[in-house]
């Protein structure tokens, strides 16, 4: 059996991403969600989730939408079909991997 | 280690998809009014007849005003969550197939046979336990509210409530109780989970229009 770690290159980067994955994670599981409970899950600051966002955007990952509810400027982030796709993908492979490592032994024998 | 990274993000899931059931305060004014109409129900109750059911539209209705103020609350400063359309279909159907049929058919039991046990606690809390499996689980305290309502089974045997109405309409205030207590206590649950980040605007205000990063 092959150490479990060869697979962590396959990993996609730009998902595996501490925020990233948080956000990812989160949007897989709604239709849409608000900038505002984004940053309140993830803990970062405006400038910062904006920028994760941007890139999940700029990776066909997420489409971002501005719209005014009554006066009050909103963005509303919602998952693509690839952004679905690459999450179920990428939890798919962190699963194998944690799964590979429970059943991985280390040859201790030297040889 | 690779599950200890992996469950806060289950989380995220479970909260995510069960938005709207861990906004507890929307549950508060529902309790109350469950415990003010126990009261005024109740064989004991100081309430004169005529002003009950102006009265206990009253209550309903402000009820009702409150909790959709607290979901406007929770909307301008937690923010918005759409779930994915039919998501929890198999909790839906459920929830009507199995658990409002049993919850009838004990209530009916208890009402009709007047057993010395109270079907209805052992039903409730099946049903409690149910609702917060179904709901992103966590949240122990209602782990603690089924081991109540299993409790309330014994009160018509015990001697602390005769068995049917008067049982039952101790079950119920009890039941607002939970409504009030879990609701704050998912309030709390929720404030863990999404706390304040550290330059949150709230009342839904973001400025990612005006971020450096380019978006569309």
């Amino acid at each position: 059996m092959s150490a479990p770690f060869e697979h962590l290159a396959e990993l996609d980067r730009l998902v595996h991403e501490p925020a990233r994955l948080a956000i990812m994670t989160a949007l897989s599981a709604c239709e849409r969600a608000d900038f505002l409970y984004l940053q309140r899950l993830t803990g970062l600051s405006r400038g910062n989730l904006s920028s994760h966002l941007s890139k999940l955007e700029a990776a066909g990952l997420v489409a971002i939408e501005k719209e005014f509810v009554g006066k009050v400027p909103t963005t509303r982030v919602e998952p693509t079909r690839d952004g679905r796709a690459a999450i179920t993908r990428h939890w798919t492979q962190l699963e194998k991997l944690r799964q590979a490592s429970l059943e991985w032994t280390p040859d201790v024998s030297g040889a | 280690m690779a599950s200890a990274r992996i469950d806060p993000l289950e989380q995220v899931r479970a909260v995510t998809s069960n938005f709207f059931f861990w906004q507890g305060l929307r549950w508060v004014p529902m309790g109350v009014a469950l415990l003010v109409v126990t009261w005024m129900l109740g064989s004991h109750t100081a309430a004169s007849k005529p002003w009950q059911s102006p009265l206990l539209g009253a209550v309903m209705i402000v009820s009702l005003a409150l909790s959709a103020a607290a979901g406007r609350w929770y909307d301008r400063v937690y923010g918005r969550v759409r779930g994915i359309p039919g998501a929890h279909a198999r909790r839906t159907r459920t929830k009507w197939l199995v658990v409002y049929p049993m919850l009838l058919a004990a209530l009916l039991a208890d009402v009709i046979l007047r057993p010395p046990v109270l079907v209805s606690g052992i039903a409730f809390a099946a049903a409690i336990e149910a609702y917060r499996r179904s709901t992103g689980g966590g949240r122990r305290h209602y782990i603690g509210a089924s081991v109540l309502f299993l409790g309330l089974t014994f009160v018509p045997v015990l001697g602390l409530a005769r068995p049917g109405i008067d049982a039952l309409n101790l079950l119920f205030g009890v039941l607002g109780g939970t409504y009030v207590i879990g609701g704050v206590l998912d309030h709390f649950a929720l404030r863990r989970v999404l706390p304040r980040a550290p330059d949150t605007r709230e009342h839904g205000y973001d400025d990612h229009a005006g971020s450096t990063a380019s978006v569309s």
